[in-house]
């Protein structure tokens, strides 16, 4: 059984709100199907309005499919109750694009990381404080940090605070969309270095959501291209990048490597 | 250059900020303390010494009925400030559980509360609390209600579009994916942030509704005699106008004041709060 399955996912959005005439309609998302075997890191990559953001909401379950299902495993996401619900999202997380809106700027660091085990584990407060931090040594940064607000960090440093969040419940699956794009090149390569190291030692799976291919070939193990809507393209082998054919994977690629010919 | 100015500007809402809330302060314990400031019996009738110019006694003078006019200015405090308190903390709790109820919920519930308050909000509101207490029958009981049961609908629409604006910032959205329930969305994540803006939003329109508090009641429609409200008092005061204009003026007088007061320490609120999040 595989970790995530889509299968023929379909979402539209209705544009505009008049009451006469039919209402103009965009498909972000048309039919997608794709599988996710546990502790591999899935690459989607596609230009900006591809529907690989939608397609991410889809899978938390901030958004409902018009067609299609989302399987998680094994179960349909979409089909549940709340209570039910709840409990698969623990092993569903995320971390978003925008480090500095993805934290409350009124709680302290500790708040923030403890606010997913408050939800899921009865624990006391010192074993609380414990784990958040036990989370922010993980992440790297300073256990200390906990008392302290996110206007004091640094965009790299909030971004591993999401990733401790997001790791506090131990999930199956981290949605990553576009987790690294907001940050300059250094950061870049020491939170994917960090995500890395967190997956090898959670067995943690990835969906990596990126425009950007050389973050995804940095930590991906597979590859999907989605264009308008679609899957266009699949990877099974990140070494074989060159043979990517499709019109849109070739314009990704060609924006990545004609800087440094072999740097990857 | 620029920053002498902003030095200024600061200065400026700061000296503004401090003359609205003394006065706001010195009002409030004015109404608190009414018996104890009131040199006599607001509601004492003595026909003898009516239309008496400022005496000892009587230190504004008297009016057509030889009552105290600085007593039933000071319990008027009372009144008009603790009415216009309460309307509004009434007004406040509808609107905000209702507001945040159809900003958070969304889809059909949002838009069905749309709906309602474009139905109320067609009509003028004063006119239309005024037609209410018209058929609940004056008295203060039913001017609080007419003024909360249409008025509301203003606050709940402004703190509707405070959540939306919120309710799609990414930690809100970060919660609900880590499971957090949504009340507990609601008081820790949703209400913090929204809540400096609608203190502004009730500072900035007390003195509107301290204004219409009077204006019902000098329509005979709001508090009732013989107890002591400023815009009753205006309205006591009118056949003797020509002659005595002082009865009218001191209860227009501290109307003025104090819904300028009210509205000045707001704007000063807003500035300082901005100032704050730049």
């Amino acid at each position: 059984m595989s970790l995530l399955e889509l299968r023929a996912i379909k979402k539209t959005y209705l544009l505009g709100n008049s009451i006469f005439g039919k209402r103009k309609t965009v498909e972000a998302v048309k039919s997608v199907t794709l599988t996710l075997e546990s502790g591999v890191c899935l690459g989607i990559v596609g230009e900006s309005g591809s529907g690989k953001s939608t397609l991410g909401k889809i899978i938390l379950g901030l958004e409902k499919p018009d067609q299609g299902e989302v399987l998680f495993q094994g179960k349909n996401l979409h089909s549940f109750k709340a209570k039910e619900l709840k409990e698969l999202r623990r092993n569903l997380q995320v971390v978003f694009q925008d480090c500095y809106s993805a934290v409350n700027p009124r709680l302290t660091i500790g708040e923030i990381i403890a606010e997913p085990l408050r939800n899921y584990e009865r624990l006391t407060s010192s074993e609380e404080q414990k784990q958040v931090q036990g989370l922010l040594e993980l992440v790297g940064l300073n256990p200390e940090d906990m008392y302290r607000y996110p206007s004091q960090f640094s965009g790299g440093q909030l971004q591993r605070i999401n990733i401790a969040r997001a790791i506090a419940l131990k999930p199956k699956l981290i949605i990553l969309d576009e987790a690294v794009s907001a940050l300059d090149a250094l950061v870049q390569v020491q939170i994917l270095n960090l995500l890395a190291q967190l997956k090898e030692e959670f067995q943690l799976s990835y969906l990596f959501i990126s425009h950007d291919l050389q973050a995804v070939n940095y930590i991906a193990d597979r590859l999907a291209v989605m264009c308008k809507g679609e899957v266009v393209e699949w990877l099974d082998d990140m070494g074989q990048l060159e043979r990517l054919e499709h019109p849109v994977s070739k314009k990704l690629l060609s924006s990545v490597l004609p800087q440094y010919p072999g740097f990857l | 250059m620029r920053q002498i100015q902003n030095m200024k500007r600061k200065l400026l809402s700061h000296k503004l900020m401090m003359i609205s809330s003394s006065i706001i302060f010195f009002m409030i314990v004015l109404a608190l303390f009414a018996s104890f400031f009131a040199p006599n019996d607001p509601n004492l009738v003595d026909i003898a010494q009516k239309l008496h110019g400022p005496s000892s006694q009587f230190p504004l003078g008297t009016d057509h009925l030889g009552r105290c006019i600085l007593s039933r200015l000071i319990f008027g405090t009372q009144t008009s400030l603790g009415t216009a308190f309460l309307v509004m903390g009434l007004m406040m709790m509808i609107s905000i559980s209702l507001g945040i109820f159809a900003g958070y919920t969304g889809g059909k519930v949002d838009y069905i509360f749309m709906r309602i308050c474009d139905i109320l909000m067609a009509f003028p509101s004063f006119l239309l609390s005024l037609a209410l207490v018209g058929i609940l029958g004056p008295g203060l009981v039913n001017l609080i209600l007419a003024m909360v049961l249409v008025q509301w609908v203003f606050y709940a629409r402004v703190i509707r579009g405070m959540v939306l604006s919120v309710k799609e910032q990414n930690f809100v959205l970060a919660a609900k994916i880590c499971g957090t329930p949504k009340l507990v969305i609601i008081i820790k994540h949703i209400l913090p942030a929204i809540i400096s803006q609608v203190v502004v939003l009730i500072f900035m329109d007390i003195g509107g509704i301290i204004l219409a508090i009077s204006s019902l009641s000098f329509l005979g429609l709001g508090i009732q005699p013989p107890e002591a409200e400023w815009g009753m008092m205006i309205n006591d005061s009118k056949p003797f106008f020509r002659n005595y204009p002082s009865l009218m003026l001191y209860p227009g007088m501290i109307i003025f004041i104090v819904v300028i007061a009210f509205n000045l320490f707001g704007e000063a609120l807003r500035d300082a709060l901005h100032i704050k999040k730049e």
